[in-house]
């Protein structure tokens, strides 16, 4: 084992004024949405969907992963864990109010919004996923000592966003069909 | 730093980077922000006169105008989205920064747009059929547009392999935005029989049209007697009228 | 004209927002095309509207000139590896600062008599125009070293002669700390 001492990440699991802003991002990109819908009663029916699909698929499927980590008797502190996914849900809000601008443009100058909003929001989920894994690994190899410990968190990171986004696209299927 | 408009443009052509960089100080931002519109309205509407000459008349000045908004507008739709791709879980890239990174990349696109006017001009000569006149125009845009959308490097993190990704999405999402705001703006280069509009009402979308110029430039003109007409909204929506117009559901 | 009723909006909102920046901006103090600017790129421009922009002093051209040639002879990739750490930027602040002060000396100069206290102020202002005359000079200087430095190496010497405009830039506050401090 080395002697130097090893950086700790300093993991803080985000304000809930910060979550706050997170979720208005979610709001603002069904808002940019709703507004190529053409209709008042659909348009009011997306304005939730973002929220609803990923903050719905995060909030059923982030206990899986929290007994998948002590199942497999990993080292990261749940807190962290609970904190890294948190984070994960801010850097996912703050890309969709980004992206608000984008749908909003597309919204009012075609019809090409409800296709580029779906587009926009997996793309959005898939790289907020891959940040959040990373997290999670770094996470990880700093509370251990295992070489392999790292990769181990990767591998059950990625096999959680593959499920999260299953459950996510059957939120999705009954979002749309609600809204349609 | 530059001190005058020349020596704006060279630096702007030279070292993009340079040119964000002065950008920090408000007095400089101050200085900056309305040579770098002039240079890109300038060179714009060069750029637009020649897009216009294809037709003529009005349309050189029409064109004119709409060219430089062409260069702006997807900076105002894209840029926040770039910024929050490229954000970190703790730091995002100061906006200033980013916003001057993409008005010097429009004033590069400006300056290179007036500089290929007379290419674009001695085009026109070879290509008069419409649909590939479309093409060209398009072409064009990508390579001198792919040029001023490449100076927004400098407003971002040194590159590491985990930005290949948001790098992606990037493009997809400026040439998306360019393309639909060329859409709308339509007509740059009008039909030859078409009466000249300053602006056309807004109706299908930009792959809807490309795809028809694609395919008009090959010969391919569909069915005898088929009109093409645009569709007038997306999915959604289309679906919806259908189902209005058969009296609900 | 079919469709452009909501675009249309979002333009007038954009641009009676960026008229409201600009009048602010105008009321600021900044000049007309930064206030006009602001019609099209307010975002960018919004940050101004709390700052009192900077009062332009006569040396003004001169200082923008000057480091306007040594970013340029900075950013030739053969002087890629001069020893920098940022100092530039802080002497650029000084000479700015100082520019700014002459600006606001000139302007008292010219609505006062010849009293005394005048010809003592205007001596002061002399002594430092010239200061910071000798440090535009200096920054001239800097470049042929840059050159010297990318031929024959040597670092020190560019340092020490970036390190004595510093101390001379300094001295241009310091003078006015000493006076104002008593």
């Amino acid at each position: 084992m080395s002697d130097v001492a090893r950086l700790t990440p300093t993991l803080t699991a985000p304000r809930m004024g910060t979550v706050g802003t997170a979720v208005g991002g979610l709001l603002l990109l069904g808002t940019a949405s709703a507004l190529g819908t053409g209709y008042l009663d659909i348009a009011v029916r997306t304005l939730p969907s973002a929220i609803i699909i990923a903050m719905g698929a995060a909030a059923l499927t982030s206990p899986a992963l929290l007994v998948a980590h002590q199942l497999m008797a990993l080292k990261a502190p749940p807190e962290h864990v609970v904190a890294a996914l948190g984070q994960g849900v801010v850097r996912l809000g703050s890309l969709c109010a980004g992206l608000t601008p984008f749908i909003a443009f597309f919204a009012l100058t075609s019809g090409l919004a409800p296709i580029l909003y779906a587009l926009v929001l997996v793309a959005a989920c898939l790289l907020a996923s891959l940040s959040t894994v990373r997290a999670l690994a770094t996470l990880e190899q700093h509370a251990n000592t295992q070489i392999t410990a790292g990769p181990a968190m990767a591998v059950l990171g990625a096999v959680w966003v593959g499920l999260t986004g299953l459950v996510a696209l059957r939120l999705a299927v009954a979002v749309f069909a609600a809204v349609v | 730093m530059s001190t005058t408009l020349l020596s704006l443009i060279i630096t702007t052509l030279r070292s993009p980077g340079m040119v964000v960089d002065d950008a920090t100080s408000d007095a400089q931002t101050a200085w900056l922000v309305p040579r770098l519109l002039l240079i890109t309205a300038v060179g714009g509407a060069v750029f637009g006169a020649v897009v216009g000459a294809h037709h003529g008349g009005i349309q050189v000045l029409y064109a004119a105008i709409k060219m430089p908004i062409l260069f702006l507008v997807p900076l105002a739709v894209g840029l926040p989205a770039i910024r929050a791709l490229f954000a970190t879980d703790d730091s995002a890239p100061p906006w200033r920064r980013v916003a001057m990174a993409g008005l010097v990349g429009a004033a590069r696109t400006g300056i290179l747009a007036a500089a290929a006017s007379p290419f674009l001009w001695l085009a026109w000569s070879l290509f008069r059929d419409y649909h590939m006149a479309i093409l060209v125009l398009a072409a064009s845009l990508l390579v001198i547009g792919g040029q001023g959308l490449l100076t927004l490097r400098h407003a971002l993190p040194k590159f590491r392999w985990v930005h290949v990704a948001p790098l992606a999405v990037a493009f997809v999402l400026m040439g998306l935005t360019t393309a639909q705001t060329g859409w709308v703006l339509r007509p740059f280069i009008a039909r030859p029989s078409a009466q000249i509009t300053f602006l056309r009402p807004i109706e299908a979308d930009i792959g809807d049209a490309l795809l028809r110029a694609t395919r008009s430039a090959t010969g391919d003109y569909g069915r005898e007697g088929e009109e093409w007409a645009p569709s007038s909204s997306g999915l959604m929506t289309r679906g919806l009228r259908g189902r209005d117009f058969d009296g609900g559901e | 004209m079919t469709g452009w009723t909501a675009p249309a909006l979002v333009i007038a909102a954009w641009l009676v927002i960026g008229a409201g920046v600009g009048i602010q901006l105008e009321r600021k103090g900044h000049p007309s095309s930064t206030a006009i600017s602001a019609l099209v790129v307010w975002p960018i421009l919004m940050s101004l509207i709390n700052t009192i922009p900077t009062a332009t002093g006569p040396f003004s051209e001169a200082i923008q000139r000057a480091f306007h040639s040594l970013n340029l002879t900075i950013a030739d990739p053969l002087a890629a590896d001069v020893p920098w750490s940022g100092e530039l930027a802080s002497l650029h602040q000084s000479l700015i600062d100082a520019d700014a002060r002459l600006a606001m000396v000139d302007r008292l100069l010219s609505e006062s008599d010849d009293s005394d206290a005048s010809k003592g102020l205007h001596k002061a202002r002399e002594h430092a125009a010239t200061e910071l005359q000798a440090v535009l000079a200096g920054l001239a200087d800097l470049r042929i070293q840059i050159g010297l430095y990318a031929l024959e190496g040597g670092e020190q010497s560019v340092q020490a002669e970036l390190g004595a405009l510093q101390a001379r830039a300094r001295a241009l506050s310091e003078v006015r700390t000493t006076r104002w401090t008593g």
